[in-house]
């Protein structure tokens, strides 16, 4: 079930809050709330639910073995177990046909044939096997005790609001929180709840999904490798990905933290304004933030962190990134991007980039930190979502640019020296030569325009919350109230009228 | 004020403004209702599909219109019927109205199309589903919207979206000023027209400007200008597709479904199903499937006796008369509409209707 969706916002969630309200002070309110997420994710196809109940019913029960056990070696074996199977079956749905189909292709040529074995990915399944890893971890690590409730460590697992796309959250943040019998929430947290629910669809239908038309649109212009994009456009593909993908997942939690609130719980933040960061390092601290932290706690610093020398961090600044980007998807560019990801980090270590910058320019300096490591994740996007047949002809493009503009004022540069010579008024000679710009390079203005269109609110609002040192939908309880209702009536329309309407599901389903 | 409402003050300001807003615009702007809806897209810079816009188009255009008869189904029937020729051939006052547009508005989207036109027009004594038997019900014509139909990503089926945008319950959130989506964002996205090359995609579809140029005159027909010429002498494949039934427990073909789901909602409406197979150019015969499939008409014609389908599922003409297997030339238009007007004619006799057909049905 989406969260953009009619059948979602005006039944399904009405539906199950009320049917919690009402069981909130019996025992079977979480057993309710098991029925309303298992319904909520089976929509899709009800086999979904065979790999999500084994890694969530096996995890359990290991960790209540685990709890019973004091013996060390039985207890690491059983650990072993869980991070096998889960992470086994991750890779079984995940990997295998991008291994098997890589693998029909190489042994092709030896007249080896072998069939791609093409198997559903379940929707989710890297965020509840990572979340129901950590459950284990913990417990084996002694920092949590397992909860004997089986619903109520199923509610945990399944939880409809972030189920599907995260925020990934650690047993010991959301079990108890789940387990108690929550008061109420406020008249506040209920309004700044439906904020978040309202501005995270906006954030979706609006921007997200307009985004994502430019990027399908650029995408359609390059049928195969040798497709030459015009000037610039592989220039905005770029920054339409890069804006994409984070309106699409920052929407998803956004509304995945306002329903919850109308539960009485409090998930994490996945997301605050990172394509303000000027390093790598606080980009992490700012991007899918539940994962990055998961990764830190259960890889990185197992591996050592940073406690073993500058070469040894190094190394595992590297294989988390590496870890990071197979966990995305299936294929070699996941594994650049994560790659890509880890030498930034690696470089920006080495050489403090950021710190030069901010340090010799000041202010200015911090803007120049900022654009450059923005362009910087965008190259990564490429990676991220081109196909390695449509990497060329976007690189190809955006190298054209600068040849595209400087063309365009070498064209006029008899005009601009007139107006350096005062025969020619500088205004008309400066209007000619954007016109003639904008004429020579139309794509890139239309496309352009585009891009400005949708990228305005996102500037707009992100600067906003940036510069309150959180996200823009914090802001909305600062407000004074005929502000917020003016702020309201903007989002309504701007899905009203701009709102994508073909169906589209949230980018992070797929993974 | 109750201190429960003190942080709903801005959501209540919003609700009064919005509605305030809205109802400027219903009073002011008077927007057509069959314009305030999901159903096109008004994407920036990007192709409406054209046989969606076929559909709104006709839909706003006729849905109101209380013709006595109502034609729906595939193109065969949009390229094929032409109404006026139909119409040579039944009694004065008796009017018919092609609906028809493809294949890819589904069997749900054919249905969805006779519903909205029976729910808004008591006047319908007859609901006609046109079709080729090339476009046998399967599932992807029939359970599976925005299914990519026979593996087409352009053709995606899209029939569900009728009955949401026209007839389903989330219908109550159009709100007036939706039907100002396309003003809205041809301004924002065209900056008034000067992006023209990218404005308004469909502009530039010489399907759609034929189209647009003649439904209204023609009560919704288009002729075919399909530059091939003739289909390939070749066996066709007629066969009915099947699926498990959940509830009887058996294997049963959509064909049945489909005819059996139609017959309940055309009579649910106090109107008569007529179901019309267009001729086929399959001169070399039509696969092993057809038998099955003719059984599986014969016995619904036996289970229903008031549904009328005058036609044998696969009646043989010659190939030249086919631009493509589903579409007749334009040039034989005139036979396909005299057979189908004459056959409505025996249908309207033995019922008794007579020019005042119009009247509400019972």
């Amino acid at each position: 079930m989406q969260f953009n969706s009619y059948f979602f916002v005006f039944a399904f969630l009405p539906g199950t809050l009320a049917g919690y309200l009402f069981l909130r002070k019996t025992p079977f309110a979480n057993a309710f709330m098991l029925a309303a997420s298992i319904y909520f994710y089976a929509q899709g196809a009800l086999w979904y639910l065979a790999p999500l109940f084994f890694t969530a019913l096996l995890d359990f029960f290991i960790g209540q073995e685990m709890e019973a056990s004091g013996n060390e070696k039985y207890r690491k074996s059983l650990l072993v177990v869980s991070v096998v199977a889960n992470l086994g079956l991750l890779s079984v749905f995940k990997y295998t046909a991008w291994l098997t189909a890589d693998m029909s292709r190489a042994l092709a040529p030896f007249g080896i044939a072998i069939s791609p074995i093409l198997l559903g990915l379940p929707p989710a399944i890297s965020f509840y096997t990572f979340q129901s890893m950590s459950y284990t971890i913990d417990i084996y690590r002694r920092e949590f005790k397992p909860y004997r409730n089986v619903i109520d460590y199923m509610s945990f697992v399944c939880f409809f609001p972030h189920l599907v796309a995260g925020p990934i959250m650690r047993a010991r943040d959301l079990l108890p929180q789940l387990a108690a019998n929550r008061a109420l929430p406020s008249a506040e947290t209920v309004s700044n709840a439906l904020f978040l629910i309202l501005f995270g669809l906006f954030q979706k239908t609006v921007l997200a999904d307009n985004f994502g038309l430019l990027v399908e649109t650029f995408q359609r212009m390059m049928p195969n490798g040798s497709a030459v994009l015009p000037p610039g456009i592989g220039l905005l593909f770029a920054y339409a990905f890069a804006f994409q993908i984070y309106c699409d997942f920052a929407a998803y939690t956004t509304i995945a933290r306002g329903v919850a609130r109308l539960f009485g719980v409090d998930l994490m933040r996945n997301f605050l304004t990172p394509y303000w960061s000027t390093n790598p390092s606080e980009f992490w601290q700012r991007w899918h933030i539940s994962l990055s932290t998961w990764l830190r706690d259960y890889l990185y610093i197992p591996l050592g962190g940073n406690q073993h020398g500058n070469l040894n961090t190094l190394r595992n600044l590297m294989l988390t990134m590496f870890l990071g980007g197979l966990w995305h998807g299936a294929g070699v560019f996941f594994i650049i991007w994560g790659v890509y990801h880890g030498l930034l980090l690696v470089i920006y270590r080495l050489v403090p980039i950021d710190a030069f910058l901010i340090k010799r320019f000041g202010r200015v300096g911090r803007i120049m930190a900022m654009i450059l490591f923005f362009h910087l994740v965008c190259l990564g996007w490429i990676f991220f979502r081109a196909t390695p047949e449509q990497f060329l002809p976007i690189m190809r493009s955006i190298i054209a640019l600068p040849g595209a503009v400087l063309g365009t004022v070498e064209a006029y540069s008899d005009y601009w020296h007139q107006v350096a010579q005062n025969q020619l008024d500088f205004l008309p000679v400066l209007k000619g030569t954007i016109e003639g710009l904008i004429l020579t390079n139309r794509d890139l203005t239309v496309y352009g325009w585009g891009l400005i269109l949708y990228g305005i609110p996102l500037l707009v609002t992100d600067y906003l919350g940036w510069r309150n040192k959180g996200e823009f939908p914090d802001l909305f309880a600062r407000m004074p109230w005929l502000v917020r209702g003016v702020l309201i009536v903007i989002l309504i329309y701007g899905m009203l009228f701009f709102g994508r309407r073909e169906a589209n599901e949230f980018i992070y389903f797929a993974f | 004020m109750s201190s429960y409402i003190l942080p709903f003050r801005g959501w209540l300001a919003g609700a009064v403004l919005l509605f305030a807003l809205e109802a400027a615009v219903y009073w002011f702007g008077a927007p057509n209702p069959y314009d305030r809806n999901n159903f096109l897209q008004f994407a920036f810079a990007h192709d409406e599909t054209p046989q969606r816009a076929f559909v709104y188009d006709k839909i706003k255009a006729f849905a109101d219109s209380h013709p006595t008869i109502v034609q729906s189904g595939d193109s065969s029937g949009f390229y094929g019927i032409e109404p006026s020729v139909v119409m040579r051939h039944l009694p004065p006052g008796v009017t018919y109205l092609n609906m028809s547009c493809c294949a890819n508005l589904g069997y749900n989207g054919y249905y969805n199309i006779l519903d909205l036109m029976l729910t808004h027009n008591p006047s319908i004594r007859y609901a006609v589903l046109h079709i080729t038997p090339y476009t046998m019900p399967l599932r992807e014509l029939w359970e599976s919207d925005g299914a990519a139909l026979w593996g087409t990503p352009e053709l995606k089926v899209f029939g569900d979206a009728v009955y949401e945008e026209y007839l389903g319950i989330w219908r109550i959130f159009h709100l007036p000023s939706l039907a100002f989506r396309e003003e809205v964002t041809d301004f924002a996205y065209y900056l008034h027209g000067r992006f023209m090359q990218l404005d308004r995609p469909l502009i530039n579809n010489v399907n759609y400007i034929e189209f647009q140029k003649m439904f209204r005159q023609t009560l919704g027909w288009m002729p075919e200008d399909d530059p091939r010429n003739g289909v390939s002498a070749t066996e066709c494949h007629v066969a009915p597709p099947k699926f498990f039934d959940v509830w009887t427990l058996r294997y049963k073909t959509y064909l049945q479904q489909i005819l059996e789901t139609y017959a309940a909602m055309v009579r649910s409406h106090h109107a008569k199903l007529v179901i019309v197979f267009q001729p086929v150019a399959c001169v070399l015969g039509t696969g092993p499937g057809t038998a099955e499939a003719s059984a599986v008409i014969e016995r619904f014609k036996r289970d229903n006796p008031d549904v009328d389908i005058p036609f044998p599922l696969v009646s043989t003409w010659p190939a030249d008369m086919f631009s493509v297997p589903a579409h007749v030339r334009h040039e034989y238009t005139d036979r396909v509409g005299d057979r189908l007007g004459e056959a409505m004619a025996a249908i309207i006799a033995r019922d008794g209707v007579t020019g005042s057909a119009s009247q509400p049905r019972q």
